[in-house]
């Protein structure tokens, strides 16, 4: 198993309820799930839990195998990189470097990352641009790309490297309907080919099709009090 | 990182650019200010070098030597033949060189001397004046250029000038009824030398004996006249007065002016300089100081050491200055870059690399701006040395930075890298704080 949610709980410090509470949620290798949702869900909390920006209860969060609570915090960055791709709603890019440095922006960071590229970082962004249809924009400054074309560069940059685990918070919200299919389409097609799990939490209609299992947020996240 | 940190200062790179000029003014100015004087402590150090002892008119020993060797200001009163030939045959002594001063050749000064001058001077470590065209004098009318004052005029050998009464350059007292030729001009040395025109004693005594005392005794005008017409008699006369006055001393003298402004003794063993100064001290005839040029140079140096603190006091602000533009510049973009830490955390920056990221741009801003401010000094010392060698006889050096300003460079390093921490600690506490998810 990628994911192993067990009990996770959580409250953020000012809040008088907490926002989730969920049982039990398991995501195998390679598996993609859209977990599906109206805002104010917790569903960013649930995405800040995995990523191990938020602290949670010890054994509550495993990815691939590790605890991610018990981890320092110190320890939780380069495990977060090493592990796991993550693809925000927008505004992904660092606008001044090209879609290819923004690509390998991991590859800098993470040995694991870097040891498992095909190639050279170079090549395997060159590649994965290629594989999205960006082939030509290599160079061109994220700044200088349509929004369709920076998540695209975004997924890249999630996927390069195989880390086992892609997260993605409403990646198509900022996109037109055509541009939603066709990111999705793509993103969904990697994740397979390169073996990652892909977790994608959205409340946007149509994109079941691009994915394994569907689960409404309601259906596994039971915050007292609260209901979506 | 250290790409990221250049990509991103290269983003902003107007900003950024306008940061590292500051730096670089403030280090062309810290250095500046340094290497100014030292080249100019140098310089005055070099000028006096050759010489052991000044002897004149008793006086403030700053204002002799200001007077003597750099032609700035004046002696005061006159002293008599009687006491160079007194001071000439002290013992110890191995040469003395009569000076005669007040005039002024287009804000130059003028200085009337023996043909020895050229014969015993010395400057910069013990180096001898040179002729680079002509030679010694040759007439009562020969003179002399120093290098400066030849190139700044366009003077060559056979040039015929007047020279004015007093110092600086504005004057309305022209002895143009006294032209002079010039016979030889100077190598350059770099020192007060070559701003200087030198005549000898009898052309000086030429130029001011028809009015030298008119004022008081028309009489006395008429006597000193024939004096300076008939100097056999004279001559025979002091020779008289001197006791061990030979006669090989005499023909070297050839001309003996009635009165000089200063002495410049060398001596054959330094350590004589105490019993000399003694001598001279106690001297009944008449007044005079003996002034170690070094001794008067640090007590120059300690009335300067003021104006040279503040002076230095200015660029260290400066360079603050410049220094807290740089933190502000950091700072202010910290709120619109955000974004780009989250990006950068969700990539696996850790808030550590981030405060480093933020480090490294201020460390490159500073050395880049080092390094450009070194090329400003150079540039400017070469633009204003003309300037400086025409109006202080002196240059600066065109080195790359030595030992001590590396050590200020390194200071100015290490300061930018304090002050970098400031924006630093606070992009640490935001990435804490903001984690992956930064709102725009």
């Amino acid at each position: 198993m990628t994911l192993i949610l067990r009990g996770l709980s959580y409250q953020w410090p000012d809040a008088a309820e907490p926002v989730l509470n969920i049982p039990e949620l398991t995501l195998g290798a390679g598996e993609r799930l859209l977990l599906r949702g109206p805002s104010g869900c917790g569903k960013s909390t649930l995405l800040a839990a995995l990523a191990g920006v938020i602290d949670v209860a010890t054994g509550a969060v495993e990815v691939a195998g590790t605890d991610v609570a018990s981890l320092p915090p110190s320890r939780r960055d380069s495990f977060r990189v090493d592990h796991i791709g993550i693809v925000f709603q927008a505004f992904n890019l660092i606008p001044w470097l090209s879609a290819r440095d923004n690509i390998t922006l991991p590859c800098t960071f993470s040995a694991r990352r870097r040891g498992q590229l095909v190639a050279s970082p170079r090549e395997d962004a060159d590649a994965l641009l290629a594989a999205l249809g960006l082939a030509s924009m290599a160079s061109t400054a994220a700044s200088a790309l349509s929004y369709g074309q920076q998540q695209r560069v975004a997924a890249a940059r999630a996927l390069i490297g195989g880390p086992e685990l892609i997260l993605a918070d409403e990646p198509t919200s900022a996109l037109d309907p055509d541009a939603k299919q066709t990111f999705m389409r793509l993103l969904s097609g990697e994740a397979a080919r390169t073996g990652a799990a892909l977790l994608v939490v959205s409340h946007d209609p149509g994109l079941e099709d691009h994915f394994d299992r569907v689960i409404n947020m309601s259906d596994i996240n039971f915050p007292e009090g609260v209901t979506c | 990182m250290l790409n990221l940190a250049l990509y991103s200062l290269w983003n902003r790179r107007f900003v950024a650019s306008l940061t590292v000029l500051s730096i670089a003014l403030a280090v062309a100015l810290i250095l500046g200010v340094e290497r100014l004087r030292d080249s100019a402590r140098g310089s005055f150090a070099n000028s006096a070098s050759g010489i052991d002892l000044i002897v004149a008119p008793r006086g403030n020993d700053v204002q002799i030597l200001m007077a003597t060797v750099f032609g700035v200001g004046s002696t005061g009163t006159g002293m008599s033949w009687d006491s160079f030939e007194r001071v000439e045959n002290l013992p110890a002594v191995d040469w003395a060189v009569p000076l005669m001063m007040g005039d002024n050749h287009r804000g130059y000064p003028v200085m009337g001397t023996s043909r020895a001058y050229f014969e015993h001077f010395r400057h910069s470590g013990g180096q001898s004046l040179e002729f680079a065209q002509g030679g010694d004098f040759e007439a009562a009318d020969s003179a002399v250029m120093g290098a400066e004052v030849a190139t700044r005029f366009g003077y060559g050998i056979g040039t015929v000038f007047v020279n004015a009464h007093g110092a600086g350059n504005v004057s309305f007292d022209m002895h143009d009824d006294a032209p002079f030729t010039v016979t030889g001009v100077l190598a350059p040395t770099g020192t007060a030398v070559d701003r200087m025109v030198f005549i000898s004693t009898e052309g000086f005594d030429g130029l001011h004996a028809s009015y030298e005392t008119p004022a008081a005794d028309p009489f006395a005008a008429q006597e000193n006249d024939d004096a300076s017409s008939s100097l056999g008699g004279t001559d025979e006369d002091q020779a008289q007065d001197a006791r061990g006055h030979d006669d090989d001393n005499h023909e070297d003298h050839g001309y003996e002016p009635n009165q000089i402004n200063a002495i410049y003794v060398g001596l054959t063993e330094r350590r004589a300089i105490l019993g000399i100064q003694r001598a001279l001290q106690t001297d009944a005839t008449e007044a005079l100081s003996a002034v170690m040029p070094n001794v008067a140079l640090l007590q120059l140096w300690s009335i300067t050491g003021t104006a040279e603190n503040a002076l230095r006091l200015m660029s260290v602000a400066v360079a603050a200055a410049s220094l807290i533009g740089m933190v502000v510049m950091l700072s202010a973009t910290l709120e619109a870059r955000r974004r780009e830490f989250a990006i950068l955390r969700s990539v696996g920056a850790t808030p550590g690399k981030i405060f480093g990221l933020i480090v490294s741009e201020a460390l490159m801003m500073a050395v880049v701006g080092i390094l450009i401010g070194i090329a400003l000094l150079l540039l400017s010392t070469a633009l204003a040395n003309p300037i400086l060698s025409a109006n202080y006889g002196f240059r600066m050096g065109l080195a790359l930075p030595s030992f001590s300003e590396l050590t200020l460079l390194l200071a100015v390093f290490c300061v930018a890298a304090l002050a970098s921490l400031l924006p630093a600690w606070r992009v640490y506490r935001m990435t804490l704080s903001d984690g992956l998810a930064a709102k725009l």
